[in-house]
Order: C-alpha cells, then sequence, then structure tokens
C-alpha cells in the first residue's frame, strides 16, 4: 500500500479563531471556552458592556463605544453596523492572522443581524475563510425580528464562505421540556458548540481537507435550504450502529418523513484509532438504506485519538426550503447563478496553475467515479465531527475541485460532486496552500493509478422505496446516470468474489442473474454439488436454490 | 437369556458421520454405550463422492465411538440413504396345497420372494421387503398367519431399493478400514424404529427426516409401512441457498442458518438483522432476518412439498391419526414444525429417538435418529436362540 505522508510544514499557518458576537453569540462562545475546544481562541464581541463584562472568555471586543456607550443597540440592526464599523479596526487587529474565523451570532437582534455581517465581510477581505453559526429567532419573538433575522442571514450569507442556521424553534425539541429556560438555552449553545466543533476538527491541523469548509458549503446547501442535523455518539459493541441509531433520534434530526426530502446528507463520522473500516460500512450501508435514492450522500471520516473507544457520528441533511417557491427551479438557477456569481465574486487572485491543475484533477476524478472506498481503508480519513446544518447559498463558492488529498477522498466518494463537472470555477483557495495542493494532487495521482477497481461499497438504497420527492433536478438525473454507470461496472465484475456485497444490491444482481442465467442442468448449481447427479424434478433442478428457480423478489 | 450384544450402527451422512454403539438385550431398551459424531466430508446429498475423504471421517468417528464406549468395532449396521433410494408395494402370493391346509413357515418365506420377483430399476437391488401385511384366502390385516387355515396366502410388501454401485461405495468406505458391514438399512426404515412408537405406528403416521444431504421420510399406516423413501434435498441445500442468495461464503452461510435462521418470515422471529462480525477474507455484513428466513422456508416449503407429493401419489396421507414426525438436523430449524403444519395439513411435531437409554445428549439429538435407529433394526431383526420364531418373525418384517 502507498504510504502517504501527510505534508505538515503548509499547516503551520493554519489558525482559527471563534468570535462570537452579540448577546446569543457570545453566550455559544462562553459555552466553547468552558468545554475548552482545542485549536482555536475564542473571542467575544458585544456592544452591551455589562453583557461583555459577565462572559467566561476572556478575550473580549467592545463594539461601538462610542455609539451606544456600552449599552447595546437595543435589537437595532443598523446601530450594530454602525457600531462594528465604529470598531472595525479593533476587531481586524485581534482577528489578524487567523486563516479561519467562525461567527457565532444569534439573529434578530441588533448586534448580531447588524455587526456580524460586517465583520464577517471584513475578515473575509484580511483572507481568512469565514464561517459562520447562526440562530434564528424563535417565531413567538415576533415578526420584526424574523425579519432582521433574515435579512442579517442574507447579508451573511453573501460574505461568508459558510453559514449554518439554527433555528431556534426547531431546536426548543432539542431540550427536554420540563427543564428550565436556562438549561434549554444551555443545550441550545452546546449544540453550536458541537458545530464549532465540527469546523475546527475539519480544518485543523492533522486534517489535510481545508477546502472541506467550500465543499460542505456548497454541496450541501441549496439555495436557502434548511437542514437536519444529527449527532450521536457510542461506544462499545455495535457502537457504529448505536451511533448512527442515536444521530438519527437526535431531536434535530426530525422525523423519517423530513428526512425524506433531504436532497443531500453529509455524514462525518469519526473514531479513535481502532475506528475499523468494516464499520463505517456497515453504518454507511444501514444509512443508505434509511434515505431515498434520490439522496445525494457526502462521506467524512477521521481519526480522532480523543474518540478513543467510540464512534461518532454527524449528519448533516440538506432539505430544500419548502416555503420557497419553486425551490427545485431555483436550485437549478441558483447553480447557474453561482457559476456566475463566483466569477464576479472572487477578491483574490487565483494562480493559473492552481486552477489547470485543479480542472485536471477534475476530470481525472470523473473517469474513476466509482471507487471504492474499501481501498482507502489504510489511509486516515477526515472527520468532520458534528454535522453543520449548511443552508449555504452556493453562489458564494464554487466546489473547490479535488486538490488535496481530500482528491483522494473525492475518489472514494462513490457520488462525486457534480459541481465538478459544471463549475470548474475555482473557489477561493487562499494562496498559502496552493503548493500544498498541488503537491497533494500529485500524491493523489499516483495513488490513484494503483487501485484496483472493486465492486462500489456503498450499496444502492433499494429501488423501489418511492420516496416522497417525485421531482428530479438536473443533479439527480446526472447521479443517477453516474451510478448506473458504477452498476454496470460492478456487474460486469461480478465473478471477481465480492467481500461485501451489501443486500439490496445483491437482490438486485441476484434478480438480474436469474433472468439471464437460469437454465435446467446449469453449471450453475452452486459449486457445492457440482459432483453429483443433479436431481431432476419435473425438470427443474432441485440443486439450484429455491429462490432463484421461484423468482422470488428479495427485498 | 438376556445375552448382552454390542451393535454398533453406522450413518455416512452429508453433514456428519455418526457412530453408534449400543448394547441390545432382547426385549429392552437399548444402551447407548457411546457416540462418536464427526463432520462429514466428502459427502453430497446423502451419497459418498469422495470416498478418501469420507473414509477418513468415517474412520474418525468410529475410533471416537471406540473410545467412548471402550467398544472395539469390527461389524457395523450401515445407514443407506440418497435421492436414488425408492419404493414400491409389490403382492407376493403363494398357493398352499390343499393336502396341508395351513400356513407354515415356509410359505411365508416364500411370499416374500415372489413378492420380490418384480423388475427393479436398472442397476438397483433390494435393500428391503418391508412387509405391510398378509393375506390369507383374501381375509386381509392378518399379522401373523402362521398356522391359518387356507389355501391362498398373500402378502403385501413395500420393496425398497437402491442403485447398487451406490450403496457399493459405502460398504467398501466402510471395509477399507476394516469393519464389515452386517446390513445396509435405509435410514428412514432405521430412524423409524426409534422415532415412531407403535400407537402412531397403528394410528397411521409420517415420520421426516432432514438431514444435512437428504430427507428421508416413512409412512405409517395401521401399523404397516405404507410408503417410504428419500428425496436429495437437505440442509446442505439451505446452506447453499443462502450462500448464493446472499453473497457469503459457505461456513458462513452454515452458521447463519444454524444460529439465526429460521422459516418465520412474518412478526418477531423474522425482525430484525444480523450483524456478521468481519474476519479474515470476509468484511462482515448485515443480513435482513426476514430475507434469511424467506430463503430458508422457501427451500424448506419445498422440499415438504416434495415428500407431500410422492406420499400422496403412494395414497399414504390418507389416514394420520399420529400426524408428522420431524427429526434430523433440520428439524431444529425455528418454526419448522409450523412450516410443515401448512404443508401437511396435520399436526406435526418435533421429535427424537426414543426407548433407548444412555446419557441424554446422545439420544435427543435429532441427527442421531437414523444412527440409533439402526441398532434398533438390529434389534428387531436379530434371530434370538430362545425366541426364535418370534426372531424369524420380525426378520421376515423386514426382509431379512
Amino acid at each position: 500500500m502507498i504510504e502517504l505522508t501527510r505534508t505538515h510544514d503548509v499547516n503551520s499557518a493554519w489558525n482559527v479563531k471563534v468570535l462570537g458576537i452579540g448577546g446569543a453569540g457570545s453566550h455559544a462562545a462562553d459555552r466553547l471556552t468552558k468545554d475548552a475546544v482545542a485549536g482555536a481562541e475564542i473571542l467575544v464581541a458585544n456592544t452591551d458592556f455589562r453583557a461583555l463584562s459577565a462572559c467566561v472568555t476572556q478575550e473580549r471586543i467592545v463594539l461601538g463605544q462610542r455609539l451606544t456607550r456600552g449599552l447595546g443597540t437595543g435589537g437595532d440592526p443598523d446601530l450594530g453596523r454602525s457600531a462594528a464599523q465604529e470598531s472595525m479596526g479593533q476587531v481586524m487587529a485581534r482577528l489578524q492572522g487567523a486563516s479561519l474565523v467562525i461567527l457565532l451570532v444569534g439573529l434578530g437582534g441588533g448586534t448580531g443581524s447588524g455587526a456580524a455581517p460586517c465583520i464577517a465581510e471584513a475578515a473575509r477581505q484580511m483572507g481568512a475563510h469565514v464561517a459562520v453559526f447562526a440562530t434564528l429567532p424563535f417565531s413567538f419573538e415576533g415578526r420584526r425580528r424574523s425579519e432582521q433575522a433574515r435579512d442579517g442571514l442574507d447579508a451573511l450569507r453573501r460574505h461568508a464562505n459558510l453559514v449554518v442556521c439554527f433555528e431556534n424553534d426547531r431546536m426548543a425539541a432539542v431540550a427536554d421540556p420540563a427543564s428550565g429556560i436556562e438549561d434549554a438555552f444551555e443545550s441550545v449553545d452546546s449544540l453550536l458548540a458541537q458545530a464549532v466543533r465540527a469546523v475546527t476538527t475539519m480544518t485543523a491541523q492533522k486534517n489535510v481537507m481545508h477546502s472541506g469548509l467550500d465543499e460542505i458549503a456548497a454541496t450541501v446547501a441549496e439555495h436557502r435550504a434548511t437542514a437536519l442535523f444529527g449527532y450521536g455518539v457510542a461506544a462499545g459493541e455495535e457502537r457504529a450502529r448505536a451511533a448512527l441509531a442515536r444521530a438519527f433520534s437526535n431531536p434535530l434530526f426530525e422525523s423519517e418523513g423530513a428526512l425524506a426530502s433531504a436532497t443531500r446528507l453529509w455524514v462525518f463520522v469519526s473514531g479513535g484509532s481502532d475506528l475499523r473500516w468494516s464499520e463505517v460500512q456497515l453504518l454507511m450501508q444501514e444509512l443508505t438504506e434509511r434515505i431515498s435514492s434520490e439522496v445525494r450522500v457526502f462521506f467524512g471520516a477521521a481519526v480522532d485519538p480523543e474518540l478513543a473507544g467510540s464512534v461518532s457520528v454527524t449528519l448533516l441533511a440538506g432539505i430544500p426550503d419548502s416555503a420557497d417557491a419553486g425551490a427545485r427551479s431555483a436550485v437549478r438557477s441558483s447553480r447557474v447563478e453561482a457559476i456566475a456569481y463566483s466569477n464576479t465574486m472572487e477578491p483574490f487572485a487565483i494562480s493559473e496553475t492552481a486552477a489547470a491543475a485543479s480542472l485536471q484533477q477534475v476530470s481525472h476524478d470523473r473517469e474513476h467515479a466509482a471507487e471504492p472506498l474499501g481501498t482507502h481503508a489504510e489511509h486516515e480519513q477526515h472527520v468532520e465531527d458534528p454535522a453543520l446544518e449548511v443552508p449555504l447559498n452556493p453562489s458564494e463558492h464554487a466546489p473547490e475541485p479535488l486538490a488535496s488529498l481530500g482528491a483522494e477522498f473525492r475518489e472514494m466518494d462513490p457520488f462525486p460532486l457534480e459541481e465538478q463537472v459544471s463549475a470548474p470555477q475555482r473557489s477561493v483557495p487562499i494562496p498559502p496552500y496552493e503548493a500544498a495542493k498541488e503537491r497533494r494532487e500529485s500524491a493523489a495521482q499516483s495513488v490513484k493509478r494503483v487501485e484496483p477497481t472493486v465492486e462500489p461499497v456503498f450499496p444502492e438504497p433499494i429501488a423501489d422505496k418511492t420516496e416522497i420527492n417525485p421531482s428530479r433536478t438536473v443533479a439527480a438525473d446526472k447521479e443517477a446516470d453516474r451510478r448506473e454507470v458504477a452498476e454496470t461496472h460492478a456487474e460486469a465484475e461480478s465473478h471477481t468474489p465480492p467481500e461485501v456485497a451489501p443486500l439490496s444490491a445483491v437482490a438486485k444482481r441476484a434478480k438480474d442473474t436469474v433472468q439471464e442465467q437460469m437454465r435446467f442442468e446449469s453449471p450453475n448449481r452452486g459449486g457445492r454439488f457440482e459432483k453429483t447427479d443433479p436431481t431432476i424434478v419435473d425438470g427443474e433442478d432441485l440443486d439450484v436454490p429455491t429462490f432463484m428457480r421461484q423468482h422470488l423478489p428479495l427485498e | 437369556m438376556a445375552k448382552e450384544q454390542i451393535v454398533v450402527g453406522l450413518e455416512i451422512g452429508t453433514s456428519k458421520v455418526a457412530a453408534v454403539v449400543g448394547d441390545v438385550r432382547p426385549d429392552q431398551p437399548i444402551h447407548i454405550l457411546g457416540v462418536g459424531l464427526t463432520p462429514s466430508r466428502g459427502v453430497r446429498k446423502g451419497e459418498i463422492v469422495d470416498l478418501e475423504t469420507a473414509a477418513r471421517c468415517v474412520r474418525d468417528a468410529l475410533a471416537d465411538a471406540e473410545v467412548a464406549s471402550d467398544v472395539d468395532i469390527r461389524t457395523v449396521y450401515l445407514g443407506i440413504a440418497g435421492g436414488h433410494i425408492g419404493s414400491f408395494p409389490s403382492r407376493g402370493s403363494v398357493l398352499i396345497p390343499e393336502d396341508r391346509g395351513e400356513v407354515t413357515y415356509e410359505d411365508i418365506q416364500q411370499v416374500q420372494e415372489d413378492a420380490r420377483k418384480v423388475q427393479l430399476p436398472h442397476d438397483h437391488c433390494f435393500i428391503h421387503s418391508v412387509l405391510q401385511q398378509y393375506y390369507v384366502d383374501g381375509q386381509d390385516e392378518v399379522l401373523n398367519p402362521l398356522g391359518f387355515q387356507g389355501s391362498k396366502l398373500e402378502a403385501d410388501f413395500q420393496i425398497v431399493h437402491g442403485s447398487q454401485k451406490r450403496i457399493n461405495n459405502s460398504i467398501r468406505c466402510v471395509q477399507e478400514l476394516g469393519v464389515q458391514v452386517t446390513q445396509p438399512v435405509f435410514n428412514a426404515v432405521a430412524a423409524a424404529q426409534v422415532v415412531l412408537n407403535a400407537d402412531q405406528k397403528n394410528a397411521g403416521a409420517v415420520m421426516i427426516d432432514m438431514g444435512g444431504g437428504t430427507s428421508d421420510y416413512i409412512a405409517y399406516n395401521n401399523g404397516a409401512v405404507k410408503a417410504c423413501g428419500s428425496v436429495a434435498i437437505g440442509g446442505d441445500h439451505i446452506t447453499n441457498d443462502i450462500s448464493i442468495g446472499l453473497r457469503l461464503p459457505m461456513a458462513r452461510a452454515e452458521w447463519l442458518k444454524v444460529q439465526e435462521g429460521g422459516v418465520l418470515t412474518v412478526g418477531e422471529p423474522a425482525a430484525g438483522r444480523v450483524v456478521l462480525k468481519p474476519e479474515a477474507g470476509f468484511a462482515g455484513c448485515a443480513v435482513e432476518r426476514k430475507l434469511l428466513n424467506t430463503i430458508i422456508s422457501c427451500r424448506v416449503r419445498e422440499t415438504l412439498e416434495l415428500i407431500k407429493r410422492e406420499l400422496e401419489a403412494e395414497k399414504a396421507l390418507r389416514y394420520l391419526g399420529g400426524g408428522v414426525l420431524l427429526t434430523g438436523g433440520c428439524s431444529l430449524l425455528e418454526g419448522i414444525d409450523e412450516l410443515a403444519g401448512e404443508v401437511f395439513g396435520v399436526p406435526v411435531r418435533l421429535t427424537h429417538a426414543h426407548a433407548v437409554s444412555g446419557p441424554a445428549s446422545a439420544f435427543e439429538n435429532p441427527q442421531l435418529s437414523a444412527a440409533i435407529g439402526l441398532i434398533k433394526y438390529a434389534q428387531a431383526t436379530q434371530p434370538e436362540s430362545s425366541k426364535k420364531q418370534i426372531g424369524k418373525f420380525f426378520g421376515r418384517l423386514f426382509g431379512r
């Protein structure tokens, strides 16, 4: 097996800073501080001086001290924006040198909705990736706040790489109804904290998949999609399945019905160094059986030494916002939009070589669409620990095509990103990483040549399970085509001993082979009975399995 | 005169080779001294396909039985099975000379030989002539016609026959180990000795021994064998079906069948899934129990229906007061009695050898029904010095 060495020198510049903006944001940031999230520096910023001083987090920034005199914005986003602009120099000074800025903000109020977009814009201009975790107000807070929240969200989407939304309404389900309100908000905070941990882990030093941020962003999101977030962790026997079950039963992940309308699903599996590939396979098998066949699944995995003995599964499902009229067409148009948009949007210079190289990568990987995961068992994969709700606006960025060793990862993905094909645009590579990318590209290239082709491991979800989304997008069509290609690959190779053929694929294949190969006294009686005379009764060879002769529809 | 006699029953099956050593005293339940049970290789569908390997397994089984029973095994009763075995009824008749006017022992011998004057399929030989009943001058249901007044003695027999070549193969396999075969016996006939009691035989019963390679059946009506035979489908086929259907290696399929399999496809026994842990050469997978059970029940149902058809052809299913009894390894499948009940329409029970004494583990194992039955058969057919007549009678009963 080819040993891949990670080049760490590139990562030395990687620096994550978490900034909680506004009251809600500071609470969430405090949660992180209390949980002592490693690998990130935590700051809080607020217009309300009293709230700020009550924070646990030591690094504090006062916004708009002159403007509001430390009294807060009173729920006025305009005030918040002005306050941010006033203190922008200070904020930027504190954020200087960050490669990734994570903003935590509760939308609807003044500071959050007003200041956050400005700060996001500035951080972006500074050259950092920006991820925003925002909460949307409860519906009972009134229409005004909801509107302000929406406006703030839109503004944020324009500037941030990644915007993750948590709707407070939905999150009320997270907390135990009998618990006190403080506990309820705390559980909300801890969810945010989990999400933040995800991003930090994903982009952390030991992972190479920096571009994962964009990838998640662009691929999980639909235009104004909401998302389901599920998180489960388990240890002991059958931990992979238990973790998956817990992730599914997470209140945020809602019912199966909601999941049924998901169009994309991001799965992050992380475990200790004892995480076994077979566990992951089993988990993915089970997962894909639960979801519609039209869902595009993206998979990420990583080894987190702190998780020794347990497995954590994070799910993030993108559901098109039903409130959007013509969501489907919007998706289509938004994708087109994305292509056009990102061209104009980029404030950074892109090196041509990197672009060309990644383009090559794209087409190369297209050929290997159906690479199995099985061959990569030895490589560490990348974990995104908690799934992120990513109602992303894809107009922000086309996904960065497989430029890193994440490319190796992408090969394994049996459902490769469609955007790679249709959106050859560049996303926004941070200049220091280009060199690293190219290095990794070449490593990945050599890896690819060695891989034997084996059947794709992920089973096709049950074919006849018609889910609630009858309409299919262009994306889904293309993906179905690609899957068929993968399938025919698989069937062509079905004589190689398939170690684990997932059930539905097997059944399907069994049905297919029955029609083709059903001959009496055929050599396909099962090697077991080759040396004996066939038992012929009523013209049937009884050594051939009964379910085959009776054409049983095996599910 | 309770002379102790050691009898060894040897069954060379598809999944296992069983050698049972028993102490046989007349009119007493047989006492099992020791059992040698080894997995069988080289046997498929009840027939030896690899003589060398099978011989090795037989030797191991005999050795184990010798150690367990502290007996030197010199002769065995050999159990025979296989799809080649067939049976059909035959009637023999002999005229009694007028001057004598009553039935003698010689007449009884002769009528049996007359019944054997039938055309067997090509290359087949007689295994048993199983007596069903005698008729003296048309009077039926005569159990022992000795001394009857009459002019004509007739008898219905069920002729059990099998392929000469295959039987010889089995005999040769044993002889190569220096052990003599006293007599080849059809497995179902042997098993029926210990599985069915007199009441069941009188009331009418069917015994089905579903083993690894074959499913042997025997039906009694009014205390006499009405039909018997062997279908070359057994647990091996179930395993093969599972292996093909679920794309598993045979060993895992076998494990799955034994540990988790059943024939019930609805309800709680069919719920959930079985996770196979990965191991060398196998990556592990999850199997829906319902799917597994569907595959199994499909095959089992087909086999049972096949047996039912065979029995119906012989009109053997009409008076079954005793119901159907299932034995053999496959009878351990969960829910098989229900399934068989559906197929046959009569109550079905799972059973094993009875009327034996010895370690319970020996005779309660349904896989050993045939091997133990061989001993019982031997007891039944052994000529006894003090009870010579009865011994002979039983001997005639089984066509010795």
